[in-house]
């Protein structure tokens, strides 16, 4: 294992290759340029393929068919981006590719501002593309952790032949940090029986969006319905100080690094508070909030780098009203402020006791 | 111990690269380091920063809103941010080329004509490596040996600058120390 | 017995589902025998188009994968990439080449992928039933043209070869047409000739086929044929645009 102290966009590049990425594909936009650059001067060396697409749609769509052709394959962008590449996204389920997807989150809608956000929490969990499909989608919060849920990423979408979603923000994307790099794995291109290649000798690969009538096409989504459940193993979360907290902040990502902070903060101080941070945010973990004793529990916050709120939902969903929730988030850009974090948790508090 | 440092300057100063020594120097001595540049709509309004946050076990957030210490190489450096460093905390200022903004008795400032020394030692550009070094001198933290080693590295592609580079870091370190010993 | 001709191997006996007098069919045959000749059935990979172009998929014994509406020039670039040893070609419609999928045609050729464009040029939209195209003659009628296609609000009909032989990676780029024995003779051997492009000096083809489209037009298979020699080939003149250099097979 190697220790390096790397950029996020860096360190996410470099782990996709050490897990056998050897196709890239993407189009420039901050805040994740990084990633194509990084790939760009790092795939000639593993004999991997680069390809500067000319537009995010085709980029995703290079991606396809590498992905088809059996390679490990990766593509990124930013909000405006993912958005051109959800066509893409659609295709990959439907036809099932494998591929991973890096979504450096920034500040929205439209066009919006080019530093870190959370804004599109709900276009990756629940609706990345039309038709009713889903992702797993991971949210790292450290560089270690974009390292280590990349290298996984690989893993997840070769066992599902579906897209996996790897949700960071421009703060991850930018943040320089130490990183242990997983070790290289060798991917043989040939071992996916149903990749595209030239028949050979045998009978020929139709990899088709399949039979377009309506039987067919519902037998497609009671499959991928069976698959979404089987994803309930692979639920990751970080509970931290949340066994006797009478508090606790809901947060994933960066915000929930900042948090982290205003935990150690108020636990210092006496206040007995703690976090549950969503590492998978699809699959949601649901059972960290609805196992929480709700006559303990006085209430939840629920903190993101988006106005409106967008987890609170599913934080909702999971405490079922027996716990009330608020919500704190800056947007646009900007961070979530770690005293406007105490500020909020004070007021909550003074309002639980009156 | 978890330390917070804010590094502004004007784009050219050389902020990103006095960051990463440090942040770097943090690393090779085995601790958890984040390197944060700020970008975007931060770069506007002249002012440049990189937010270096160090500690032995973890670092929690990469934001300081209330650094340990500032290295302000620019005056809209200071007016933005000298007002956020922690009571206690310390400002190493580039008074070549600006001065405090405010009147604090909660914090050490240690003002370095770092330009002019740069510029007396051969070139301005190492200003920002005159404010390492005292960086180190004055605050006894991280290690000189190894930023030194790091710089080099950083610089191996410039041997015109290495020995420049090592007399401006010593330098810096010189002031740092002294600065140290006179105050306590 | 003298065998004059018989069945393509590569091509399946079903029935294709290809209207009556469509010129799909005809191509897909070509396509089949010039497989068969070159003896590279084993290794070819056929990247299909949305719209009528995917129904060529399901005529020939060979490896399909289908792409998205215009993206079959970046789905191919993404497998020839990958699989640099196989035969590689996207099987293209108007609508979906020159319209929905022109950025990716344009830049796929201009990078010189190592790959084979099959563009049927039929002049209007199959599939959906009609609509205009971007190769869509100048008062042509059609069920988004009603009273024929304007020039002023419109454009005008896009030449595609005349457009990918004037950047510099393309190596071979020709136009041809179904339209009589003669004339397939030649469409067949513009196709075998872009293939073995591709097989020796891996370079990018792009071969156009001026097709009928008797559903679409809402003529007759005959009436079609007549539309693609008087009205589309004095709009898209046959030819060689492009070829490789010091080339004279």
């Amino acid at each position: 294992m190697d220790r390096a102290l790397m950029k996020g966009c860096e360190a996410i590049a470099e782990s996709a290759v050490r897990a056998g990425c050897r196709f890239y594909s993407g189009y420039p936009i901050t805040p994740q340029n990084e990633i194509p650059e990084y790939f760009a001067r790092r795939m000639p060396q593993v004999g991997g393929i680069f390809i500067q697409g000319e537009s995010e749609i085709a980029s995703a769509n290079m991606v396809i068919g590498a992905g088809m052709a059996g390679a490990r394959a990766m593509t990124s962008s930013s909000g405006p981006g993912i958005s051109l590449k959800s066509e893409a996204l659609s295709s990959m389920a439907a036809v099932g590719v494998p591929a991973v997807i890096c979504n450096a989150m920034r500040g929205g809608p439209g066009t919006g501002s080019i530093t870190h956000a959370q804004s599109d929490y709900l276009q990756a969990t629940k609706a990345s593309g039309h038709g009713g499909f889903q992702m797993i989608v991971l949210a790292p919060s450290t560089v270690q952790e974009a390292a280590d849920l990349t290298y996984m990423a690989f893993d997840l979408a070769d066992r599902d032949r579906n897209p996996v979603l790897l949700l960071i923000d421009g703060l991850i994307a930018a943040v320089t940090e130490p990183v242990n790099l997983p070790d290289f794995r060798e991917v043989d291109i040939n071992a996916k029986e149903w990749a595209v290649r030239g028949r050979g000798n045998g009978p020929r690969k139709l990899c088709s969006h399949g039979d377009p009538s309506e039987a067919a096409i519902e037998r497609q989504n009671l499959r991928m319905a069976a698959m979404i459940d089987t994803w309930q193993k692979d639920i990751m979360v970080e509970k931290y100080l949340v066994e006797d907290a009478e508090t606790i902040i809901a947060a994933y990502g960066t915000s929930a690094r900042i948090c982290h902070g205003v935990v150690d903060e108020l636990r210092a101080r006496g206040q007995k508070i703690g976090m549950i941070r969503p590492i998978t945010v699809n699959p949601f973990p649901y059972e960290a909030f609805e196992s929480l004793n709700h006559d303990l529990v006085r209430h939840i916050l629920v903190v993101e780098m988006t106005v409106p709120a967008q987890m609170v939902y599913d934080v909702k969903l999971g405490v079922c009203g027996r716990i009330p929730i608020s919500t704190y988030g800056r947007s646009g850009g900007m961070l979530v402020k770690h005293q406007e974090i105490i500020e909020k948790v004070e007021q909550l508090n003074r309002e639980v006791a009156e | 111990m978890n330390r917070s440092i804010i590094i502004s300057g004007f784009g050219g100063q050389g902020v990103m690269l006095l960051g990463n020594l440090i942040g770097k120097t943090a690393f090779e001595l085995g601790k958890s380091v984040t390197i944060l540049p700020a970008y975007g709509n931060e770069q506007r309004g002249g002012t440049a920063n990189c937010t270096v946050v160090f500690a032995d076990d973890y670092v929690a957030s990469p934001v300081a809103e209330n650094p340990d210490i500032l290295c302000a190489l620019n005056q809209p450096s200071v007016d933005r941010f000298m007002s956020s460093i922690k009571p206690g905390g310390l400002m190493i200022i580039n008074s070549s080329m600006a001065t405090p903004c405010e009147t604090r008795d909660d914090i050490r400032i240690l003002s370095i004509e770092a330009d002019k020394l740069a510029t007396d030692l051969g070139s301005s550009k190492v200003a920002n490596i005159i404010i390492a070094g005292a960086f180190i001198g004055y605050t006894g933290t991280l290690s000189l040996e190894i930023l030194e080693r790091t710089l080099l590295e950083k610089s191996a592609s410039k041997p015109q600058y290495i020995e420049l580079n090592k007399k401006a870091l010593q330098m810096g370190y010189e002031i740092g120390c002294n600065h140290f010993k006179q105050e306590n | 017995m003298k065998t004059l001709y018989e069945h393509p191997k590569s091509l399946f006996t079903q029935a294709n589902r290809f209207c009556p007098g469509c010129s799909h069919a005809t191509v897909t045959k070509l396509i089949g025998e010039v497989i068969d000749e070159l003896g590279i059935e084993s290794k070819i990979i056929n990247v299909l188009a949305i719209g009528c172009a995917g129904l060529h998929g399901e005529c020939l014994n060979v490896d399909v994968f289908p792409a998205l509406h215009g993206r079959a020039p970046a789905a191919a670039t993404g497998i020839k990439r990958v699989r640099p040893d196989s035969i590689v070609y996207a099987y293209q419609g108007d609508g979906d080449l020159a319209s929905i999928g022109l950025c990716e045609t344009i830049h796929t050729a201009n990078r010189g992928e190592r790959f084979t464009t099959i563009f049927i040029n039929n002049a209007i939209y199959g599939m959906t039933g009609g609509q205009m195209a971007p190769t869509t003659l100048i008062g042509q009628k059609s069920t988004t043209s009603p009273n024929g296609r304007d020039a002023e609000t419109a454009g005008s009909p896009l030449k595609m070869c005349e457009l990918i032989s004037q950047l510099d990676a393309p190596q071979y780029v020709a136009r041809f047409a179904v339209n009589n024995v003669p004339n397939i003779l030649k469409t067949k051997a513009g196709i075998k000739k872009a293939f073995e492009i591709q097989m020796y000096n891996n370079g990018y083809a792009f071969v156009e086929i001026l097709s009928a489209c008797p559903t679409g037009l809402g003529m007759s298979p005959s009436a079609a044929i007549n539309f693609v020699e008087q009205k589309m080939m004095p709009v898209y003149p046959l030819g060689v645009f492009k070829e490789p250099k010091g080339d004279e097979k």
